[in-house]
């Protein structure tokens, strides 16, 4: 198995983090907690990086070797089937809701003669032949993709300076201490990238560095999370977000370099397609690890396909749902925490007892 | 992340590439030995089976020299093979036949004899051999072997040197006498440089590895003589430095010239096909270069060099990226200058590969980017055109390709006037003529310009090649194509490996920033040698390398 440097390993939780983050949760972060968005976004991050350390702790005695692994210590073969099947429903549903996302936006914007079919097969195809390619490709282009991507966030926030109404961010606590703090944490969702981090320690070239990397990587993206939340906080009125294709995209359009350059928001586009090309990249390649771990298969590639197709099929059927928000909003969140955090945390837990109760035993 | 890592020197990762599990096993190995045919002892018989091979009924230039000679007061005959043309004939005449044909007192060999005229005794001799009496007496050439094998024996005479039969033994002697026609040292063509070396390689692989060897002046270049193409036998020569070069790079090197099955080798450019990792993209995975110092620097850091003969130009591995974008006038000049210039490779690789793609997203989906004057003037002189967008810019691309082809064919009294022509003249009719708008033109003579400024040539040659695709991509799907398409472009490279080294290497520094290393530092500071390629020797000059200060 190819391995993944640490920076490898840190861009691509920033990635997982910074797609959902654009895409669908800094609008929601905004919306849901208006003026105090920025304080939620900090206290999201901090509790993302308590949950990393617990992860990682837990995972202590468990050096390099992955969640469903622990899960066939566990239970056996069935118990990491089924744990497997759970994370590649996040894994390709997350997928399924940004892709759709991203497509329908492109659609309305520049392709509105365009059926959608055609964008989302353009992604889908662009996926296939990425992961088709040897050496870790995707870890590798990802580094270049996600860095671009921060860089541009970074100047948007700096170039929208002149734009900025201070008053946005009062009252600090936007609608009360419960709505930022209490209704706020399930905005944690953002950090979908933790998902990452079960399957991270077999992969890295140090399996001992997964601690560094886990959090560096978290780290990484909180900063970059409170930049575009701030940027979007002080642009617009909270309460007017809500409409908006992407906040941040529609940020762009605001931006002027004196008359040349009026209008950069295709150029941030085109940045979000690389981006969103490199998200699937590296979940796809996720979901095969999956699929190829709980299936016992040596060879994963042929693998593609099925999963292209799967995640097409969800695409289409989640295109025809007509309560499209409400799937961001609430299932996103169910699903996320309900297997990534406890589920992936529980199954830890166990681990850990079980370790304790065979400690003679010598396990790998 | 340890903070001391970023400024800290890294010591080599390892060397990541693994040898393929070898299909041939030893007995096939041995077979090409055992099929090798002996040389008789009989001269007439060896003499039969030379004329059959060489066809010397109808070859008119394979010269069989029939004489005797004598040693030990038996005369022997015995037969000197060489082809007319590519030997030296005063060497032949003066230092292999004469001595060997002239009767004087030290080929009146007996072993019986104490005493010469000149009273001085010497030790007798009771056995004598006559295969070492030849090569040690009768032959005053500085470069003979004994040869067992037909194969051997004829792969000498192809090569230019000349062979000597004798009869009642089973060996011939291999006497180097080479003297064919040769172009001499000269500027190099294609790679031209202002400061700097001004030799270029030759066709022959000896004057080159003497280049080489006059630049290095060291006794650890080790230059290793192989051969490949079953029915040329091409003389090729891997040269490492023993003391810097990985053993592990060396040993793949020489396992993929080895197991070349194929009838003919002739060019570097073949060669490089037959042993470059990945053969569909495109993308080189091998530097070829006609510069010795190129060469030596590539040496210096731990890499190899591959010479083919009758090819003046060598391949250097592994290969990774930046070594495309990067000349040998660049460790001639200032870092600040050098770095400067590597800065404008990059805008010329990204203005090559993508200008046109995007010049047609704008213009067809994106127009909005534009400043608003600028969107007016193209839209007004659109009008006057009758053709779609892309038509347009294939034609020009299209054009500019010709012009480029024309002129690299045409001798070149001709050949700078012509891209005269076709530049001005063409641009300048086709926008009169309305087949295309002039904004048109600017965008593909900057695309042109920006090719030219990529140092080698294969690498701009393929990113020429994929301009195409980037034009479709934007003409279909705008910046969605693009942005796929360049993920997937960066993706590939990603993948790409040359002999086990990643293309990206220099590019994904585990303790720098993306790209950093791109960039040159002075010359002072440059302390190690490239990790990615793990060198015997990591540092190349010591901390303090200017100890005057």
């Amino acid at each position: 198995m190819k391995k993944f440097s640490n920076k490898e390993a840190i861009f691509i939780i920033v990635n997982l983090c910074s797609n959902i983050s654009i895409l669908i949760a800094d609008q929601i972060i905004v919306d849901s907690c208006y003026s105090s968005s920025i304080l939620n976004s900090i206290f999201i991050s901090i509790l993302a990086l308590v949950i990393t350390t617990i992860i990682c702790i837990l995972y202590k005695k468990f050096v390099g070797i992955n969640l469903l692994d622990i899960a066939e210590f566990i239970g056996g073969k069935f118990l990491k089937f089924i744990i497997g099947i759970f994370f590649l429903i996040y894994v390709m549903f997350s997928m399924a809701v940004l892709l759709c996302k991203l497509t329908n936006c492109l659609q309305i914007v520049y392709y509105s003669m365009t059926d959608i079919i055609y964008i989302l097969l353009s992604f889908i195809l662009a996926t296939g032949f990425i992961c088709r390619l040897s050496n870790n490709a995707f870890s590798k282009s990802n580094l270049i993709v996600t860095s671009v991507s921060l860089i541009a966030i970074f100047l948007v926030f700096i170039a929208n300076t002149n734009n900025y109404i201070y008053n946005n961010i009062f009252p600090i606590l936007g609608n009360g201490i419960n709505s930022t703090i209490i209704d706020g944490a399930t905005n944690l969702f953002t950090f979908g990238g933790i998902v990452y981090l079960y399957f991270l320690p077999p992969k890295l070239n140090n399996p001992k560095d997964s601690f560094k990397v886990s959090i560096s990587g978290i780290l990484i993206f909180s900063i970059f999370l409170v930049i575009s939340v701030t940027t979007i906080t002080l642009m617009f009125n909270p309460k007017l977000v809500k409409g908006q294709l992407f906040p941040i995209y529609t940020s762009i359009k605001y931006i002027d370099f004196g008359t040349f350059f009026e209008r950069l928001d295709s150029v941030f586009l085109l940045i979000r397609v690389m981006n969103l090309g490199s998200f699937l990249g590296v979940s796809m390649s996720l979901c095969m690890e999956i699929l190829k771990n709980i299936l016992s298969v040596t060879d994963d590639k042929p693998l593609i396909y099925p999963l292209l197709l799967l995640l097409l099929s969800i695409c289409i059927s989640l295109e025809k749902i007509s309560k499209f928000d409400i799937l961001e909003n609430n299932l996103f969140k169910i699903i996320f925490f309900s297997i990534v955090i406890s589920l992936g945390i529980f199954i830890l837990i166990l681990g850990n007892i079980k370790k304790i109760f065979v400690k003679n035993k010598v396990y790998r | 992340m340890d903070l001391k890592l970023i400024f800290k020197y890294v010591p080599t990762g390892e060397y990541n590439f693994s040898i393929p599990v070898s299909k041939i096993n030893s007995s096939e190995q041995n077979k090409n030995s055992q099929s090798k045919k002996n040389i008789y002892t009989s001269i007439e018989q060896n003499s039969k089976y030379m004329k059959s091979e060489y066809n010397q009924i109808i070859n008119s230039d394979i010269v069989f020299r029939d004489f005797y000679i004598t040693a030990k007061n038996v005369e022997y005959k015995s037969l000197l093979i060489y082809i007319d043309g590519m030997v030296d004939t005063d060497l032949i005449n003066n230092y292999v036949l004469k001595p060997l044909m002239l009767k004087n007192t030290n080929n009146t060999f007996d072993s019986n004899i104490q005493e010469y005229n000149n009273k001085l005794s010497v030790k007798k001799i009771k056995n004598v051999n006559l295969s070492d009496y030849i090569y040690t007496n009768l032959i005053p050439q500085n470069a003979v072997t004994k040869e067992e094998y037909f194969e051997d024996a004829i792969s000498g005479i192809n090569s230019g040197n000349c062979v000597l039969f004798v009869d009642s033994l089973n060996i011939s002697f291999d006497i180097d006498v080479k003297g064919f026609k040769q172009r001499g040292v000269e500027q190099p063509q294609n790679e031209n440089i202002i400061k700097g070396p001004q030799e270029a390689f030759v066709e022959n692989i000896r004057t080159n590895t003497s280049l080489l060897r006059r630049i290095v002046n060291n006794q650890n270049l080790i230059i290793e003589n192989l051969s490949v193409g079953r029915i040329n036998k091409t003389k090729c020569a891997v040269c490492y430095m023993q003391n810097i070069t990985n053993s592990d790079l060396v040993a793949e090197a020489k396992f993929r010239l080895n197991n070349l099955d194929v009838d003919t080798i002739i060019s570097s450019g073949q060669l490089e096909q037959l042993i470059q990792d990945d053969t569909q993209t495109g993308i080189p995975q091998l530097l070829s270069t006609e510069r010795p110092d190129k060469c030596v620097n590539g040496l210096m850091q731990g890499r190899i060099v591959i010479l083919l003969n009758g090819n003046p130009y060598a391949l250097i591995a592994p290969a990774v990226i930046t070594d495309f974008l990067s000349s040998p006038e660049d460790s001639n000049l200032n870092p600040v200058f050098a770095n400067f210039l590597r800065f404008i490779r990059i805008l010329a690789l990204i203005i090559t590969l993508l200008l046109p793609g995007i010049y047609i997203a704008v213009s067809s989906f994106h127009q909005e980017i534009l400043p608003t004057e600028l969107l007016f003037s193209i839209f007004a002189s659109k009008e006057s055109v009758p053709f779609p967008i892309i038509f347009e810019l294939l034609i020009m691309e299209i054009a500019f390709e010709l012009i480029r082809e024309g002129g690299l064919r045409s001798p070149s009294a001709i050949g700078s006037t012509l891209g005269i022509i076709g530049a001005l003249i063409l641009g300048e009719a086709a926008v009169s003529a309305n087949i295309v708008i002039p904004f048109l033109i600017i965008v593909v003579a900057i695309t042109g310009l920006a090719s030219f400024a990529i140092p080698d040539f294969s690498f701009g040659f393929h990113l020429r090649m994929y301009r195409f695709i980037f034009i479709l991509l934007g003409f279909t799907s705008g910046f969605l194509g693009i942005g796929l398409g360049i993920y997937f472009y960066i993706s590939l490279i990603c993948s790409l490996k040359s002999f086990g080294v990643n293309y990206t290497s220099t590019l994904f520094s585990e303790y720098s920033p993306i790209g950093l290393k791109y960039f040159v530092p002075p010359f002072w500071k440059q302390e190690h040698r490239s990790t990615f390629l793990s060198p015997k020797k990591e540092d190349s000059q010591n901390k303090i390398s200017m100890k005057w200060r």
